[in-house]
């Protein structure tokens, strides 16, 4: 499994090559768009239930005319705002990508850069340190490119015809709930990102620790696959419906975390 | 048909308990080594025990004696079969700790989603070997040094400066164990630190849990 190299920010920012995505062939904007398919929702940990806190989750999607953006954010559960840092990532995210989708050729790394600041605004007036939240990011390109990041634990995978992606292998969690997040740290290097072009056929997951800890590694392609196939007939409430009964019903024993998972995948014939 | 249940983990998360136990000539007397066994082995028959765990207990223990070993494995507590450790030989506490370190390092050992683990250091002696690069080593690791330790000193000879190093909370210290009583008091507390941890909303979390060195008490 192919796996991006974290980019390090200096003045050269380095491009992931798209020659391992397989297909490179673009659909027409138009075509491309309509056949994408997206569903995400956020569930409470039975932690969190018994407690009666809270869910630390979020995540969010916003259409715009340059394309698709997707966010996944886990509020560090000992902080105690955890869940406003975690919503404002996702609506710093979407800010910031309005902001960059305007000037497409800018860096993409001024789009972390915005989310950092954006994001120290929307959890005023409390302190960063009391709002630590992880954050991963995809932004699907009406051009046929895509832009995705990570900080901190958590999953994103893109599986193609003949290759799968992950932007981060667990290297910035030592420990499960032990991890990096906007709030500690606003180093690029402690991100992980990677630009490329996106096949006609892909899925796509973003999800947090509560769901990524506990997908076997070498069954990540299966487990993304299954949802594709469970969900993709459905209608848009029933597959939220469904995705939402897969996150309560989850079948590690033990499992205690707040669980979000945003999938989506584009069929490679209108027809499909 | 599929289900999820195919493509995820079917056993809890992992909380390790790694015990560094010296097995030095010392620990043959007064019967320090079969209160020790004794010990040991009602902690992790309490953990088999344990219902309703959010985490799956493993134990490893490694032994310091004339030479380090691995006396037993990191596995889930309920398939453990136990054999008792002798006492024989100096005090390699270094290698002792550097092994230590190297098992928490082990990503394949305890991968990321293992809650943090808990080390134990019980010695009764003065180490015999370069202890200090085998601490430093291990404090400096960042996942070891995450690690929730405990240091327990058996007897008067114990170098109890070298273990206050080692603990990671520096407002519960050293334990002393003067007796087998004292032994066995010692690992019910980290019978039920740990067990506290693992029915907790998160096992990452050190409860807070006091120690009664009172060995008549019933009380932990």
């Amino acid at each position: 499994m192919k796996i991006a190299d974290p980019i390090h920010f200096n003045t050269d920012t380095k491009r992931i090559s798209p020659a391992d995505t397989g297909d490179n062939s673009c659909l027409p904007l138009g075509k491309a768009r309509a056949m994408r398919r997206f569903v995400g929702t956020s569930v409470c940990g039975p932690a969190h239930i018994d407690l009666n806190v809270p869910c630390q989750d979020a995540w969010m999607l916003g259409r715009y005319s340059f394309g698709e953006v997707l966010v996944v954010s886990d509020g560090m559960g000992s902080r105690p705002h955890a869940d406003i840092g975690a919503k404002a990532a996702c609506r710093a995210v979407l800010h910031a990508a309005k902001l960059w989708g305007m000037h497409p050729e800018a860096p993409p790394t001024n789009m972390i850069k915005l989310t950092h600041h954006i994001w120290r605004l929307l959890i005023h007036p409390y302190p960063q340190e009391d709002c630590v939240a992880t954050c991963i990011f995809a932004i699907l390109l009406a051009r046929g490119k895509m832009f995705a990041a990570q900080l901190g634990d958590g999953l994103f995978y893109l599986k193609t015809c003949d290759s799968s992606y992950c932007l981060s292998e667990g290297r910035d969690a030592d420990f499960t709930n032990e991890t990096i997040g906007l709030g500690l740290t606003t180093s690029l290097s402690d991100w992980h990102f990677a630009e490329m072009s996106l096949p006609t056929s892909f899925n796509m997951m973003l999800c947090t620790d509560g769901v990524a800890d506990d997908i076997l590694p070498d069954r990540r392609a299966d487990f993304v696959g299954y949802l594709r196939e469970e969900l993709d007939p459905l209608s848009p409430r029933q597959r939220v419906s469904l995705l939402r009964r897969e996150l309560n019903n989850w079948p590690t024993p033990g499992h205690n975390d707040d669980k979000t998972l945003v999938l989506a995948w584009q069929k490679e014939k209108a027809s499909e | 048909m599929a289900t999820l249940k195919e493509f995820t983990h079917t056993e809890p998360r992992p909380l390790p308990v790694i015990i560094l136990a010296d097995v030095s000539g010392s620990m043959s007397t007064e019967s320090k080594i079969g209160a020790l066994n004794q010990a040991i082995r009602d902690m992790i028959t309490s953990f088999v025990n344990e219902e309703d765990l959010r985490a799956q207990i493993q134990v490893a223990v490694i032994t310091f004696g004339g030479a380090v070993r691995i006396h037993l494995e990191l596995q889930p507590a309920k398939i453990i079969q136990w054999g008792d450790m002798s006492a024989d030989g100096g005090t390699p506490m270094g290698e002792a700790l550097a092994t230590a370190t190297a098992l928490v390092e082990d990503k394949g050992k305890i991968p990321s989603r293992a809650y943090r683990p808990t080390l134990v250091l019980v010695s009764d002696g003065q180490p015999t070997d370069d202890w200090k690069t085998g601490l430093d080593k291990l404090l400096a690791s960042e996942r070891a040094k995450k690690s929730d330790r405990f240091a327990m000193a058996i007897g008067a000879d114990a170098d109890e400066a070298m273990l206050v190093q080692f603990a990671s909370d520096p407002n519960i210290g050293v334990f002393h164990a003067n007796d087998a009583a004292q032994i066995r008091q010692f690992f019910r507390f980290i019978t039920m630190s740990v067990a506290t941890r693992t029915k907790s909303k998160d096992p990452n979390q050190t409860p807070n849990i006091p120690f009664n060195d009172n060995p008549d008490s019933i009380e932990i």
